[in-house]
């Protein structure tokens, strides 16, 4: 796609405001073009909206699919032997997993972006990795959950992995004891599922049986959801600072995206919002759909520059959010910056990344 | 390529190829063996082979045998 190709070697967090809305004007509207000549049942939806395609409407008319549909219907773009990878979300209650099939530029694109972008984050270092799971070892290299997903992406910015947890699912204090001799003076990331930085960093984690209990060098990146978080009443204040209490953890990302968008993947700036970075947009909308004024919650829609092998340029998530205008933060550069408040309330209970 | 012998042995050992089936114009995700997980499994290979050590726009953009070559110049790796 000639527009990606404009942007993609640019710092991802380089557009001004005016430029952005401009450029994602043209852009979603040729995905949307691209789309509805490509995939039929994104025309039947688009007709069913009395849509028409053109060059110039406006961002906010511009149909979104709701994020569920992934999960009744196979949207694709693209002919079945030009499929490279198949991402799944995690199963729910009604063992539907979304499906989003992805070719090899696809693919590429996706983890380029998340370069891009994590590098306003960490840097170019790579640094090595403590994962908070255990490692997947029947890996079905064609069809990845999001949880694999995950792990498989970021390990681009590890030089070395180390899993925390056995095959049994136990922490492997061995393991992990050498792993923090081995980096005890110099900087390593963890990662992992925000409920497993729950159950694994702050409950199951026995600091006594560690070398040291001063993690301060670690870089804590996490997401996945908080869905599981709020049955257990702990909120990110909450979170962080016990994990600083804790392990004196002062470096932590929560990072927000879903499998159905490639190329939106957020990460907390240090003031602690989600900055949208030059390849995706958010658009806050009402109980009625219609945009939210300002500084209002509301749900949640994403835009993408990234997907052209299915239709997923423009979804409206589950999320409620709420667009956040500080002028005071200087994070990475510009970008929308928004915060995430959790589901909405009667949505269909979404397990996220199997947890 | 002064190490392109070595360079070679690197490519067919961490990702697992029939040295038959190795050829000069192998490209990231074309062969089933050099898939995303591969990838980084080549990419220890080549900075355990030859005592460097990558960043990460540089694991990205190694998307072919021949773009390799260059990008191992920037780590003086002839």
């Amino acid at each position: 796609m000639q527009f990606l190709n404009k942007i993609i070697n640019q710092n991802a967090f380089s557009l001004d405001p005016r430029y952005k809305a401009k450029f994602f004007q043209e852009s979603i509207n040729f995905l949307t073009s691209h789309h509805f000549k490509r995939s039929n049942l994104y025309k039947d939806y688009l007709k069913g909206l009395n849509y028409v395609t053109k060059k110039n409407n406006n961002l906010s008319d511009i149909p979104f699919l709701p994020v569920r549909l992934f999960k009744d219907f196979d949207f694709i773009s693209i002919k079945k032997k030009e499929i490279f990878k198949t991402l799944l979300s995690s199963g729910t209650s009604t063992n539907k997993v979304s499906k989003i099939f992805i070719d090899k530029t696809n693919a590429f694109n996706q983890m380029k972006v998340l370069q891009k972008i994590f590098y306003n984050v960490i840097g170019n270092s790579r640094l090595p990795m403590l994962v908070l799971d255990k490692q997947n070892q029947n890996l079905d290299r064609k069809k990845f959950n999001a949880s694999a997903a995950a792990i498989s992406g970021f390990s681009i910015f590890a030089n070395k992995i180390e899993y925390i947890l056995n095959q049994k699912n136990e922490i492997d204090y061995k393991k992990l004891n050498t792993f923090l001799s081995e980096n005890k003076d110099n900087q390593f990331l963890i990662f992992g599922f925000t409920y497993n930085v729950y159950n694994y960093l702050l409950k199951k984690l026995d600091p006594s049986k560690l070398i040291t209990k001063n993690l301060s060098n670690a870089f804590l990146i996490h997401g996945g959801g908080w869905k599981k978080m709020e049955q257990k009443k702990i909120n990110r204040s909450q979170l962080n600072s016990e994990l600083e209490k804790k392990f004196v953890i002062k470096n932590i990302r929560n990072y927000y995206g879903l499998v159905e968008q490639i190329g939106s993947i957020f990460f907390e700036c240090k003031c602690g919002y989600f900055i949208a970075s030059n390849f995706s947009d958010i658009i806050i909308r009402d109980e009625n759909l219609e945009i939210s004024k300002k500084g209002e919650k509301g749900l949640v829609q994403l835009l993408s520059l990234l997907p052209t092998s299915y239709p997923g340029h423009s979804i409206l998530t589950e999320d409620i959010g709420e667009i956040v205008h500080d002028s005071k933060c200087k994070c990475y550069g510009h970008g929308k910056r928004f915060l995430i408040h959790g589901r909405l309330q009667n949505a269909e209970l979404r397990g996220c990344s199997n947890i | 390529m002064k190490n392109k012998e070595k360079y070679i042995d690197i490519f067919v050992e961490s990702l697992a190829i029939d040295k038959k089936k190795f050829s000069e114009k192998l490209k990231y995700n074309d062969i089933p063996e050099w898939d995303s997980i591969n990838h980084m499994t080549l990419m220890s290979g080549l900075e355990e082979g030859f005592n460097i050590t990558m960043e990460s726009d540089d694991i990205i953009d190694f998307s072919s045998f021949k773009k390799g070559i260059q990008i191992l110049k920037k780590y003086k790796i002839n």
